[in-house]
């Protein structure tokens, strides 16, 4: 049969459009962002090392913090500057906030019209608003803001933090610790489409839900095949290239590979060496494992299975956290310039910042790669092996079904188009 | 005592009361200024004038009569509390940054209250003296940007990035950038700081700004 | 019938949008009846529908963008602009994006959305603050709506000058001659301001330009108080005070209970609270004293003054009776912290006013619950007379003889309304008068301190 459809996608953060051509056998979806250019690898350029992370915070509002956080780190590293450990832990707390923050918002507004048993379940929505509201409160009183935090430039935080704050954030915490449970059994609950998963190959930064303290460069980032030490040579690792007759360019791990990051991948590679939670988490993230690692859909259960695991991990780290005396270094009188990388976990998966500065301390190059654009290639292969996959069914197939059916892929993986800031070219 | 209608609620006061007790305790508040119960009650703001029986009156000072029908509140009005306001800003020299009511200023809450916008975060920061950023010789652009956030960057310590707006009276800029001379501020991270969000500014403002580059520092 | 509510995004971070999915924004719409017509974020509509309000988010940045916002200005009665984006273009505004375009891109300027149509309502932030989009609904949709604008008049200047005192400084430049002033001194009996000049160039000064001494300040600091646009200030600031602590020069606090009650008035907080502040600010330790303490020291048949204004007063009104000061004996390395402004230039003093903002500065969060270090003990055999009238009434009254102590205290309402007490929420005087007197009531019980007896007739 020979359908073409062109299909807005709706309820994803962003504009975005999905375009599906069947030709007989032949299927080819490609994934367009409908969105214009902000580029803001031109719009640091000039600009101060503090003043940066102000600016990238607001590539996207949906997951600030991690743009922010990974600026931060990368300024840090290029400055030489080497901050106390309770301002790194007291910044992957915001963070892990934030990716919190983000699930509940995504099962919850977003993916939750594509599930007819989430939709009959008022409980649900109940539940969910709650907990969205308790997690937006933890994330004011730590980072200021629910989007573009102002509380720690490079260096350090710029106020102090009293362990009261802290003690309210657990309190608020272990107030939903039932909730997410709930959530659990009832998202753990839906039936997902079959898929076999084409490119199965995923990427994360090494013990990324469990230890607190990102390396400070060089990172390892793990993978299916591999494990890569990435810092300056990120660029070859994480290879953008025009693909096919597409406009948008795509990323492929060391040129060849299409993969995926996110919340399915940190989980398969936490059960690989994770370590310091609880065997019951454990336990439940193995019986998923290996439908993490087949069906692209499992991405719901995967954000769920994290928020939990995040939760935990939260309150453990935040009781045995001593806020003291935050202190603030400053960079040195003597720079000659150089450059910095910051890698950290965004709710939807790696996300690399990169800037070079003259000796002024000024941006000379920037470069985000941001997750939404690693796996956007992903999201095409994936979705044309559900059309034939669908096809190949006995069942009568036609547009709507097929509409349908490939949103919901590409809404389980969560995309992020104010995010992707260069790769995806703008649909003529 | 006296029976007067407030806002068509009858309310029943002491023959020597003025409109605004009669207002208070009809369960109704008029914006004020100058009003202090107790003390002053000379109505020279003019800013909590009501109706009266159809006549504009300053409620703090107006007695109340028998079967008065008072209108707190309409288009009128607050036309005329607003224009008030503005008139009072008119002759106040805006300089929040060294002022000592800076983080309770009535005037910022009247102006809040009445849709006027003029007065730069400055007069909600809570940073005063020396542990302001602009004192101590750090951009922040607090003193040009419209308040109403509660300045909640320079609170926890980031400077004030302006994304709020700028202020469009010339006078505040004339005196906020002398105050960054003076203080040392660079002009350079400065000019950095405005092109975050006021790209688009007037020409009048921009014109300020470029002749206080060509001043030597 | 429900207001139909549309959400429209251009180019933009979303983050406005995501700050609106909270609960208070959901109940929101369900309390005023306003129904989302149109959200693509949540998936809402089609483009087909018209709507009452549009809460337009996103610069213009392409011709997409401008097609929308045509079409949502064309299908709605009222456009808003919403967050830094719509307003200003947001951080994409930046020429350097000039860059972009030779790349070929698609891209052209971001512009702010009335460059291209007529926006009837602003909403500002990057992001937008939630609490002011609901506000802004909420007076839309009741009728009640206040435009809000900048100012259009422009600043007059007038000739202006400063008047000095040892204490205190009059900026006549702030000053919009409301009056306040004027009224407070004269009532406390020293009449050194008034009003000067005619027409624009009116406003309040020493009757002739002179300083403030001269004229008869007795620098009880109540026009410092009252002013509603901080044209007055003390002359010594809060920092110089704070380098001492800092440095460790000054360790201990003597709180008087006038200025605790103050500030657990003004800004509703506990006592524990008030002492944990202080500590935060650098005291090691926190004592509540009041000077009436020192009233065993004086001889007896002299009126004591609580502070060197009542010195100056009576003074000048009474000369025929003795004053005694109740100076406080405190430590060199200690603070005063008091309602009175004139104990400036005596001992290391600071104003409950300066406290004030110096609490609000840290933040409640910031604030745990302390016990204060002491209580020192005083005779609480005094009577509290305020304001000269009564003063006058209790000297001249043949029955009653001057067996108790009499402390004056020259604010009208007493110390608790002293000159440099924390500024109330309130403009009702006799209002806050009531409050502190309890508030003050309960501490003194609660922690047993002696406290003097009021003699009360009006409080003004």
């Amino acid at each position: 049969m020979s359908i073409k459809l062109t299909s807005e996608v709706v309820r994803v953060a962003g504009e975005s459009e999905i375009l599906v051509s069947i030709e007989g056998e032949k299927v080819k979806v490609e994934y367009d962002s409908l969105a214009s250019l902000r580029s803001f690898e031109s719009l640091v350029i000039g600009r101060k090392y503090w003043e940066v992370p102000y600016v990238v915070s607001r590539v996207c509002g949906v997951c600030s913090h991690a743009h922010f956080w990974a600026s931060n780190l990368a300024m840090e590293s290029a400055l030489g500057i080497k901050v106390d450990e309770a301002t790194s832990i007291l910044r992957d707390v915001c963070n892990k906030l934030q990716i919190l923050q983000n699930h509940i918002i995504h099962l919850g507004f977003l993916v939750l019209p594509d599930y007819e048993y989430l939709v009959k379940n008022d409980k649900y929505v109940n539940t969910l608003l709650k907990v969205n509201k308790v997690v937006n409160e933890a994330l004011r009183l730590l980072g200021g803001r629910l989007t573009n935090p102002n509380v720690y430039i490079p260096g350090g935080f710029t106020e102090d933090l009293k362990q009261s704050v802290i003690k309210k954030v657990m309190n608020l915490l272990e107030s939903v610790g039932n909730d997410l449970r709930e959530l659990a059994n009832i998202i753990l609950g839906i039936e997902l489409p079959e898929l076999a998963d084409p490119f199965p190959e995923y990427v994360s930064l090494r013990n990324s839900p469990s230890v607190t303290v990102p390396v400070e460069g060089p990172y390892v980032i793990d993978s299916s095949e591999n494990t890569y030490i990435v810092y300056e040579n990120y660029r070859e690792i994480f290879v953008e290239r025009y693909l096919d007759l597409s406009m948008s360019k795509k990323c492929l791990i060391n040129g060849e590979k299409v993969f995926h990051t996110g919340a399915r991948a940190r989980l398969i590679n936490y059960l690989r060496d994770g370590s310091g939670l609880s065997s019951e988490l454990r336990y439940l993230i193995a019986g998923y494992e290996q439908l993490f690692k087949k069906n692209p859909f499992s991405n719901i259960y995967a954000k769920i299975i994290e928020s939990l695991l995040i939760h935990e991990n939260l309150l453990q780290t935040l009781s045995s956290l001593d806020t003291g005396k935050l202190s603030r270094v400053r960079p040195g009188n003597n720079f000659s310039g150089g450059f910095g990388v910051g890698i950290v976990e965004a709710p939807r998966g790696l996300l690399i910042h990169y800037y070079e500065l003259n000796p002024e301390m000024r941006v000379i190059k920037a470069d985000i790669i941001t997750p939404t654009v690693m796996f956007s290639k992903h999201i095409e292969v994936s979705s044309e092996a559900l059309i034939k996959s669908l096809l190949a069914s006995k069942e009568e197939q036609n547009e709507s079904l097929i509409k349908r059916f490939v949103e919901a892929l590409v809404r389980a993986y969560d995309p992020c188009i104010p995010c992707a800031v260069h790769v995806i070219k703008m649909k003529r | 005592m006296v029976k007067v209608y407030v806002n068509n609620d009858e309310v029943e006061v002491p023959q020597e009361a003025l409109v605004i007790d009669a207002i208070e305790k009809a369960g109704y508040e008029v914006p004020t200024l100058c009003y202090l119960k107790g003390l002053f009650n000379e109505a020279t703001c003019r800013i909590c004038v009501v109706k009266v029986n159809g006549k504009v009156v300053p409620s703090c000072r107006f007695p109340v009569s028998e079967g008065a029908r008072i209108i707190v509140h309409d288009s009128e009005l607050i036309r005329l509390r607003k224009i008030n306001l503005e008139l009072l800003l008119a002759t106040h020299e805006i300089k929040c940054w060294s002022c000592v009511r800076k983080g309770m200023c009535e005037l910022l809450s009247l102006s809040k209250r009445l849709g006027v916008e003029g007065l730069p975060v400055c007069s909600e920061c809570p940073l005063q003296g020396r542990s302001c950023l602009v004192l101590r010789g750090f951009p922040c652009l607090g003193p040009l940007t419209v308040a109403g956030c509660d300045a909640e960057c320079p609170r926890r310590g980031s400077p004030c990035i302006g994304c709020r707006g700028y202020i469009t009276s010339e006078d505040v800029w004339v005196r906020a950038l002398e105050e960054f001379y003076k203080d040392n501020v660079s002009l350079n991270e400065l000019k950095s700081l405005i092109s975050f969000f006021w790209s688009y500014l007037p020409q009048n403002l921009h014109r300020l700004v470029r002749e206080v580059s060509n001043v030597e520092y | 019938m429900s207001v139909r509510l549309a959400v429209v995004p251009l180019s933009s971070c979303d983050g406005c949008q995501y700050n609106l999915l909270n609960e208070e924004f959901l109940d929101l719409l369900k309390g005023l009846n306003v129904k989302l017509v149109f959200w693509p974020l949540l998936g809402l509509g089609d483009g087909a529908e018209t709507y009452d309000i549009a809460l337009v988010e996103g610069s213009v940045m392409s011709s997409r963008d401008l097609k929308t916002l045509l079409d949502a200005r064309k299908k709605s009665r009222v456009l808003v602009a919403m967050g830094a984006c719509a307003l200003l273009g947001g951080v994409q505004a930046w020429s350097s994006n000039s860059i972009s375009r030779k790349l070929g891109d698609e891209v052209g300027f971001s512009r702010p959305i009335n460059h291209y149509v007529k926006v009837d309502h602003h909403v500002r932030g990057c992001p937008v603050n939630v609490g002011e989009v609901i506000k802004l609904l909420k007076s839309l949709i009741s009728g009640d709506l206040i435009y809000v604008g900048g100012r259009r008049f422009n600043y007059v200047s007038r000739d202006s000058f400063k008047i000095s005192g040892s204490l205190l400084e009059i900026e006549t430049s702030k000053c919009v001659v409301c009056g306040r002033c004027v009224e407070a001194c004269s009532l406390i009996g020293a009449k050194a301001l008034n009003y000067v000049f005619k027409g624009i160039q009116t406003t309040i000064s020493t009757p002739y330009q002179e300083s403030l001494e001269s004229a008869g300040c007795v620098n009880c600091g109540l026009c410092f108080a009252y002013c509603p646009v901080g044209a007055i200030s003390l002359k010594t600031k809060t920092e110089d005070l704070l380098d001492k602590i800092r440095e460790g020069f000054l360790r201990t606090a003597y709180i008087e209970p006038e200025a605790l009650t103050s500030l657990i008035e003004s800004d509703n907080l506990e006592l524990g609270q008030v002492i944990s502040a202080i500590k935060q600010i650098g005291f090691t330790k926190v004592f509540i004293y009041s000077n009436l303490c020192e009233a065993r020291n004086s001889v007896g048949g002299e009126i004591l003054a609580r502070s060197p204004v009542e010195l100056s007063i009576l003074s000048k009104q009474i000369p025929e009776y003795s004053v005694y000061l109740l100076t406080p004996r405190i430590p060199q390395d200690s603070v005063y912290i008091s309602q009175c402004v004139s104990w400036r230039n005596v001992v290391n003093s600071l104003t409950t006013r300066e406290l004030q903002l110096l609490i609000r500065g840290l933040g409640m969060e910031k604030l745990d619950s302390e016990r204060p270090d002491g209580v020192v003990s005083c005779w609480e055999d005094v009577i509290l007379v305020s304001g000269l009238k009564d003063m006058r009434q209790v000297l001249l009254n043949p029955e009653k003889p001057i067996d108790k102590r009499i402390v004056f205290e020259a604010c009208p309402g007493g110390c608790l309304l002293g000159g440099g007490q924390s500024i109330s929420k309130y403009n009702d005087l006799t209002k806050v008068l009531a409050k502190r007197r309890e508030i003050l009531k309960k501490i003194t019980t609660e922690n047993l301190i002696p406290h003097g007896l009021q003699l009360k007739a009006s409080p003004f």
